[in-house]
């Protein structure tokens, strides 16, 4: 079903067939809740028949929002010969972005990367969907949790801060409309030999909610 | 008997409807039994729509006969208009308007925008 942005200018290209060749038609294309009820519309499109299928352009400018039934009707010498209403609405909309989780939190395993600090650094990973109908700047803020064995009772999420500071993960990313990106973090395990073993747990929020929280390690 | 050409309007009509054809006709002497046809076809043989016979009275002078004719449901398509007159049965005139009559048709396809 066709979605477009309220005002914008849209064409609608018919191919029309009219004969016999040589007569004077006009084509309107026009958006409504009914045949007599005309929101916006091509008004009368000229062209000389020819017998055989040609392409109309036919321009509109979209209304306000909404669903609107879209008609077509044809006239040959001033004489109604197609009156046609699309099987497809068109739907009126202002677009907007909008993100979904298209996985979730996945844990690519331990790495240790040549970077500052001590511990076992985890990658994590999320894939973050624009479902919406123009591009959009998703943020994350992923979390983390550590649970030290006899602290248990310390253990709380806070955001995982260190990922500006390696500059390897964006925080932001602009998504296309349809497109799929892969936001991903990194966690660094604090590593305390007597108090082992540690587990860690990361969720992650966004804009397109709250996801998680998962253990990792 | 040779047709000739009778001048007329360049009409478009709609599909199946119903128009009067009105021929300004001169029949003599007065008091003959006459009968005419106008009808739309491709062909003289081929009858797409027509008026039927229809009966009058000549006078000797122009008569304004009226011959009612349901156009052709099958549009997209240019008649010819043909127009016989008949005198106590005898076929007196047989006439090809210069213009055809147009019943046009449409159809469309996919939209795209």
């Amino acid at each position: 079903m066709p979605q477009f942005a309220p005002s914008v200018p849209k064409t609608a290209v018919a191919p029309i067939t009219i004969s016999p060749a040589g007569l004077n038609c006009e084509a309107e294309l026009f958006l409504g809740p009914d045949d007599q009820t005309k929101v916006a519309t091509s008004g009368p499109v000229s062209f000389i028949s020819t017998g055989a299928e040609r392409s109309v352009n036919l321009p509109v400018t979209m209304p306000v929002e909404g669903n609107y039934h879209v008609y077509l009707d044809v006239y040959a010498e001033d004489i109604l010969v197609a009156a046609y209403q699309a099987i497809e609405d068109v739907i009126v909309e202002v677009p907007v972005a909008e993100f979904a989780y298209v996985s979730g939190i996945r844990s690519l395993g331990t790495f240790f990367p040549s970077l500052p600090g001590d511990g076992e650094w985890y990658k994590v990973q999320v894939d973050i969907k624009n479902i919406g109908t123009i591009a959009g700047i998703c943020s994350i803020g992923p979390e983390e949790m550590q649970v030290l064995r006899g602290y248990e009772d310390q253990a709380h999420f806070q955001p995982v801060n260190s990922l500006e500071a390696y500059g390897q993960i964006p925080f932001s990313q602009t998504i296309q409309p349809g497109q799929t990106l892969t936001f991903e973090w990194w966690i660094v395990r604090i590593t305390v030999p007597f108090v082992q073993p540690v587990h860690v747990y990361t969720k992650v929020t966004s804009q397109a909610g709250s996801l998680g929280p998962v253990q990792i390690a | 008997m040779e047709r000739q050409m009778l001048q007329m309007d360049d009409p478009v009509f709609p599909p199946s409807e119903s128009k009067t054809a009105k021929a300004p006709i001169t029949v003599s002497p007065a008091g003959l039994s006459c009968q005419a046809e106008l009808f739309l076809g491709t062909s003289p043989t081929n009858k797409a729509a027509t008026s039927g016979l229809i009966p009058f009275t000549s006078t000797g002078a122009q008569q304004l006969i009226s011959l009612p004719v349901t156009m052709p449901a099958a549009g997209g398509v240019a008649y010819h208009v043909y127009l016989d007159v008949y005198a106590e049965g005898y076929l007196l005139l047989a006439y090809l308007a210069t213009e055809d009559v147009i019943i046009p048709s449409g159809s469309v396809g996919l939209i795209t925008w």
